[in-house]
């Protein structure tokens, strides 16, 4: 009876003691990438989130399909923070001590981005946002970065195809004043469309949730402007184009990423023909990249992908590719490979990082021509 | 000068819808001294009913007609089950009633129709036209029309038909009227019917006009609307059409010459100018209280 439980408890002494070198061993040389995704995956941005979760998961799957980042796979951490703020402090501490990724792609709007790239930069983990375009969120370090144009990025470009491609010579603003969104492109626009030799000859504004814009169209038309540059969501977009057709408007309208969405075209049908606007990348360009893309997601989800799908892809690509280079699982040299990051050849562009982690990329030029969004250009500032 | 004639037009589009739903609110108040705060939301039964029935592939008069008769049907219902049995209760209650009304409506259409914003169908794709030196969209003319065509026909209805006189008896001395003979309770129910008719029509026209439809769209402009009757003299129906008008106007020139963040303020702002010195509204009769 003695002998039996010594002999017992020096076998369980023995299994623990190799369970222990077997666990050490594990910790020494990682056989998988920890990589965590924060996305709203419910909540009142939901929609977003998924988008850029499931552009981000179909690039993982591709990647480890291939047999991974230099023979690792990828082990992918999903987190909901809902689109809220605090939600997204537990997420990030979570990921970070008890999961232990090295990287952390997410999260989706700039509010909750801005929440989570103090505390990635102070632990020194990565993080990359596939679609926060806040300017501040990349200025908490340089563990931050983003694969997303900035606001005012896109209304530099519309500034110059307005002057050079248009020959535009004077425009006019409409734009929202209860929205920084809006506010911010503005600024650009105007800036810039006076520096290319444009005039802004009329600038007015509406707040949102407006529905009746025919006193500023008035206004507008009276100023009889050669563009109007509408930077709002196409909800609004669609109610300013067919009242502007009543008015009989005739001027070219001009807009940002927030026009790009089926119900534009939907809603205002044909009076949203000719109209041109920035987005990050057209569903109609040729170049393989995006049809492969398309195809690929197609194939995954059995349905079209909205614009934060192919952003959320480019993340999760661009970190990956970042990590080979570093050829290393060491947060810091995968952030300083991040930030080389040069001529990367992404589904919404080519791009490489600025020194504050944002892109240098291009912006598509889309129009509405027989009720379907047509590439025009690809251009950068 | 072209701008400010364009900005008239507008204005006076603008007007008509909220001289119509004000029409509601002082047709009730006159009677039974009641603000119908679910009237507005009338208004978005009758932009709803318009929206679906133009889906349904119906023509323009009847589309019109359904978005009438539905908010009418629906008005009615609400005075029979929520505001008779409380007739004779203090006059609070009665208003906290409606404001419950309008929640319920509200709430019930972001439950059924969903929260999101609708295109309201294009019904007309006819280009605008010039008139002069302003231009004159289609759905313009249609909303200032049949706003038109409807005051006219209420003002003949209230000063020229039984009932019509039945309705001004009542709002003149309730218990007179029933002591004559007036079905009190038959008259409320014309009265509940025609406002609520008035609303769904405005309901359609502003889905023209403007072209986006949601389940909270009745609640500015009802707002709008009784603030509207009350400059014109709320219980006045002359008023109603004068006040709505002119909230139209005052937010066309304001958006169109200042700036679109001060349109609310000085409309607001002109309520209480005019109520300073008119206490009883434009066209309101000055009642002195019975000591």
């Amino acid at each position: 009876m003695k002998k039996s439980s010594i002999l017992s408890l020096l076998g369980l002494a023995l299994l623990l003691s190799v369970a222990l070198l077997l666990t050490g061993c594990g910790q020494k040389e990682p056989d998988e990438i920890r990589i965590g995704i924060i996305a709203p995956q419910t909540g009142p941005v939901a929609a977003y989130g998924e988008g850029a979760r499931d552009g981000a998961l179909l690039a993982f799957d591709k990647i480890n399909a291939a047999g991974g980042i230099n023979g690792k796979k990828i082990k992918y951490f999903l987190e909901d923070n809902k689109g809220d703020q605090a939600e997204t402090t537990n997420v990030v501490n979570k990921l970070i001590s008890k999961d232990k990724v090295i990287a952390i792609i997410g999260p989706v709007i700039s509010g909750t981005s801005n929440v989570a790239a103090p505390i990635c930069n102070k632990e020194k983990i990565p993080m990359i946002t596939p679609t926060g375009t806040a300017v501040e969120i990349t200025k908490a370090g340089e563990y931050i970065s983003r694969v997303c144009f900035l606001d005012s990025y896109q209304g530099s470009v519309m500034a110059k195809f307005a002057v050079q491609n248009l020959g535009a010579k004077t425009a006019a603003v409409l734009y929202d004043v209860a929205s920084d969104y809006s506010i911010g492109m503005k600024d650009v626009f105007i800036e810039k469309f006076t520096e290319h030799g444009g005039e802004v000859i009329e600038t007015v504004s509406f707040t949102s949730g407006d529905a009746d814009f025919s006193a500023q169209l008035t206004k507008i038309k009276a100023a009889n402007p050669d563009v109007i540059y509408l930077p709002a969501y196409y909800n609004d977009d669609s109610l300013v184009l067919r009242q502007a057709h009543g008015l009989g408007i005739k001027a070219t309208f001009l807009g940002g990423d927030g026009w790009d969405a089926q119900e534009l075209i939907d809603s205002a049908g044909a009076t949203a023909e000719g109209c041109y606007f920035t987005t990050h990348y057209s569903s109609s360009d040729p170049s393989p990249i995006v049809q492969d893309f398309l195809r690929d997601y197609q194939a995954k989800y059995n349905r079209f992908p909205i614009v934060f799908a192919p952003l959320g892809y480019d993340a999760a690509l661009l970190l990956a590719d970042a990590i080979e280079r570093a050829g290393s699982l060491d947060p810091e040299e995968i952030k300083d490979a991040i930030n080389a990051t040069e001529d990367f050849p992404g589904v919404t562009g080519t791009l490489s990082l600025d020194e504050n982690g944002d892109p240098i990329k291009d912006v598509a030029i889309v129009t509405v021509k027989n009720g379907r969004f047509e590439l025009v250009t690809k251009m950068r500032p | 000068m072209s701008e400010f004639l364009q900005q008239i037009i507008n204005g006076l589009s603008l007007g008509s819808i909220y001289a119509l739903i004000a029409l509601g609110y002082t047709m009730v108040y006159g009677i039974i001294q009641l603000i119908n705060f679910a009237h507005g939301d009338i208004y978005m039964v009758g932009a709803f009913t318009g929206y679906f029935a133009i889906l349904a592939g119906l023509p323009f008069p009847l589309v019109l007609l359904l978005a009438m008769v539905c908010p009418a049907i629906l008005g009615m219902f609400i005075e029979r089950v929520a505001y008779r049995p409380l007739r004779y209760s203090p006059r609070i209650t009665a208003l906290i009633t409606a404001i419950g009304i309008s929640l319920f409506l509200e709430n019930l259409g972001i439950l059924v129709l969903s929260p999101d914003p609708r295109p309201f169908p294009q019904v007309f794709t006819n280009p605008p036209f010039q008139l002069g030196q302003v231009t004159v969209s289609i759905p313009q003319v249609l909303t200032f029309g049949v706003a038109l065509a409807l005051m006219v026909g209420l003002t003949f209805f209230i000063r020229y038909t039984k009932t019509g006189k039945a309705m001004r008896a009542l709002a003149q001395d309730l218990e007179a009227a029933q002591l004559m003979g007036v079905n009190v309770d038959s008259i409320i129910s014309v009265t509940f019917m025609i406002g609520s008719a008035l609303a769904g029509a405005a309901g359609v026209m502003v889905g023209i006009l403007i072209p986006r439809i949601e389940p909270l769209m009745g609640i500015m402009p009802g707002l709008k609307a009784f603030v509207a009757a009350v400059v014109g003299g709320i219980g006045s129906i002359p008023g109603a059409m004068l006040g709505g008008m002119l909230m139209g106007l005052v937010e066309t020139l304001t958006t169109g010459f200042i700036s679109s963040t001060w349109r609310d303020a000085i409309a607001f702002g002109l309520l209480i100018v005019i109520l300073l010195f008119k206490p009883s509204g434009i066209l309101g009769k000055n009642v002195r209280e019975k000591v």
